[in-house]
């Protein structure tokens, strides 16, 4: 088949197939059987490469990271998190607006992901943000926003995720995502303090002493577990998968009191939920594995580093280009499946520009980030739109101002990669 | 017994058959972490590893995934595109989910049959685990099959849930309230 029309094949299905309703794991599956079946006229090969695609031990810490992020998240801790932050700076200028966002950072460094992360910090801040006063818009905007630090400040299931399929380590992937995140989380604080520097109405009364120490202990627990997982992953004491394990049982440690005053059947409903999310999170994978090996099957990768190559595009228009497609696809389509789309395709141009893998997925994950919060498909404006019981357009009006911040810091991340290598190298 | 009672009889059973899914995911994952955790104790506390645990684990988590794909559908958060149902009526929204479930359904009995044939094969060739527990593979092969039928099944009942009377149910992440 020439690359042509393989390219209309796995494209075409994958369109039709994804925009009548088929779950985007099954679509990209079927995409890429349809291909290998009409190429090689096998079929069963499908359900074995799934299979390999999910038989790797760093593919554990997906579903690990995510069922301790809902365990934490339902279990109170983020609640004892966020009062112990707002009890050491909430007074200050930007107030709890600044506590939502230390809190996500914080939070970040337990969960892998954006949409638990602005779910999590959503549910606890977001009715106590417009309780104080800070407009219902901006409130949104800024927890939808702050969201996205979720897959960027490690542990990141987008970045093991690009570790899976780049072969690269999954640590340093880690290491490179923490200076970015903090970064950009830095950057939130600063336009929040500036915004809100008038709004003194919204700013707590300077906690107590005994106040302070009280939610301090009280969080003990929750603020150590960022420290158990990069510490451990950075000792070199356990791998991420391990620390992901790790997480799992210290997220049920500490939140045992608080599920067995909620009753073991919503223990169960919680558990239940994390690993189901887990396992739809899964099959996007083990269908991506599919799609791409029809993908390298077809030699469209190769064809396209020949034509850029041809073209002579400097890695500066590169990354242009490619950002400009990652934003495009992101309005479409969720993290993972944009993520597992395109790698195939910008691996071997990355290889070819001489641009750093470890480099290149903090640009793609800071594109995922922008693209949580882009209609039509931004998950985050969805999740906000549920806690807060507004219409999605409400929530992305909000979110507006965060994304010129986003963009902004888009393009620092993108043309200066000393930021995301400085701890890797 | 009455055309009711046996109704009754046949909802108590699938909310049953729900329960042992959700129950059998939750515990091949979470079952999972703890023997992970178990394998970190045991290495540090008495110097003792196996890497067999790391493997069951995964194969652990592989059965999970397939089991939970299909409760995945019954939760509806299994990530798909949902715009076009936004913009549609309560009937076209029917008729395009009602779409979107045949069409997976050929899909999950296409990956029943190639999960079969991926655990035939290696029950043929009799392919064992590469480390000292010398465990056949092909029941975990299996779980590909099973996930298959599990989510056929699934989607029939999906399918008629869809033309029951009252509103379409809710079926993205975000409007189901699990993300």
């Amino acid at each position: 088949m020439d690359i042509l029309s393989a390219s209309l094949l796995l494209a075409g299905s994958l369109a039709v197939l994804a925009i009548i309703g088929v779950p985007i794991g099954l679509a990209l599956a079927a995409s890429g059987a349809a291909y290998i079946f009409i190429t090689n006229g096998v079929l069963p090969v499908s359900g074995g490469i799934m299979f390999s695609a999910l038989d790797k031990t760093p593919v554990l810490a997906i579903p690990f990271f995510i069922i301790a992020a809902e365990i934490l998240s339902r279990g109170g801790a983020i609640k004892r998190l966020v009062s112990a932050v707002d009890s050491l700076i909430g007074h200050l200028p930007g107030g709890l607006a600044v506590v939502a966002v230390v809190s996500t950072i914080i939070f970040s460094a337990m969960c892998g992901s954006s949409i638990a992360t602005a779910a999590a910090i959503g549910v606890v801040v977001l009715p106590e943000l417009i309780q104080r006063g800070y407009p219902q818009r901006f409130s949104l905007g800024l927890i939808a926003m702050s969201g996205g630090l979720g897959i960027l400040i490690p542990p990141s299931i987008p970045l093991i995720i690009y570790g899976l399929v780049s072969n690269e380590s999954i640590g340093k992937l880690f290491q490179a995502g923490i200076v970015p995140g903090l970064l950009f989380g830095l950057l939130l604080c600063a336009y929040v303090v500036v915004r809100t520097w008038t709004w003194r109405e919204t700013r707590r009364v300077r906690a107590r002493f005994a106040e302070r120490r009280d939610a301090l202990v009280a969080a003990t627990d929750v603020l150590l577990l960022p420290v158990i997982i990069l510490g451990s992953i950075y000792g070199g004491i356990f791998t991420p998968t391990e620390a992901s394990a790790v997480a799992v049982v210290y997220a049920l440690v500490i939140t045992a009191a608080e599920y067995k005053r909620q009753g073991v059947r919503r223990f169960v409903t919680v558990i239940a939920r994390g690993c189901i999310t887990s396992a739809a999170i899964l099959l996007v994978l083990a269908g991506a594995a599919v799609f791409g090996y029809a993908m390298t099957d077809s030699g469209i990768p190769q064809s396209l580093v020949n034509w850029i190559t041809e073209q002579k595009l400097a890695a500066a228009g590169f990354l242009l280009a490619a950002n400009i497609l990652l934003i495009f696809l992101g309005m479409f389509l969720e993290v993972i499946s944009a993520l597992l789309i395109t790698l195939p395709i910008f691996l071997p141009l990355i290889a070819l520009m001489d641009i750093d893998p470890i480099h290149f997925a903090i640009v793609i994950i800071i594109n995922m980030e922008i693209a949580a919060v882009t209609p039509p498909i931004g998950l985050n404006l969805f999740t906000l739109s549920a806690i807060g019981n507004v219409t999605v357009s409400e929530v992305f009006r909000g979110t507006a101002p965060f994304l010129v911040l986003a963009f902004f810091m888009l393009g620092l991340i993108t043309y200066v990669p000393e930021i995301s290598l400085v701890l890797v190298n | 017994m009455t055309e009711t009672g046996s109704r009754g009889r046949a909802s108590a059973l699938l909310r049953g058959w729900d329960v042992l899914c959700d129950a059998a995911t939750g515990l091949l994952f979470v079952g999972g972490a703890v023997f992970m955790f178990a394998m970190v104790v045991t290495r540090y506390g008495f110097a003792w590893s196996d890497p067999s645990v790391e493997i069951v684990v995964r194969y652990c988590m592989i059965w999970g995934t397939f089991i939970g794909i299909s409760a995945g559908v019954r939760y509806g958060v299994n990530i798909r595109f949902t715009l076009i149902e936004h913009v549609l009526n309560d009937f076209g929204t029917r008729i395009l989910r009602t779409l979107a479930h045949v069409v997976t359904l050929l899909i999950a009995a296409a990956l029943a049959v190639s999960g079969y044939t991926l655990a035939d094969e290696t029950m043929m060739f009799n392919e064992v685990m590469p480390t000292a527990l010398r465990w056949p593979v092909w029941p975990f092969h299996v779980s590909v099959c099973a996930g298959g039928v599990l989510l056929c099944i699934q989607l029939i009942r999906s399918i008629v849930d869809v033309w029951r009377p009252g509103e379409a149910p809710a079926d993205d992440a975000a409007a189901a309230g699990t993300v």
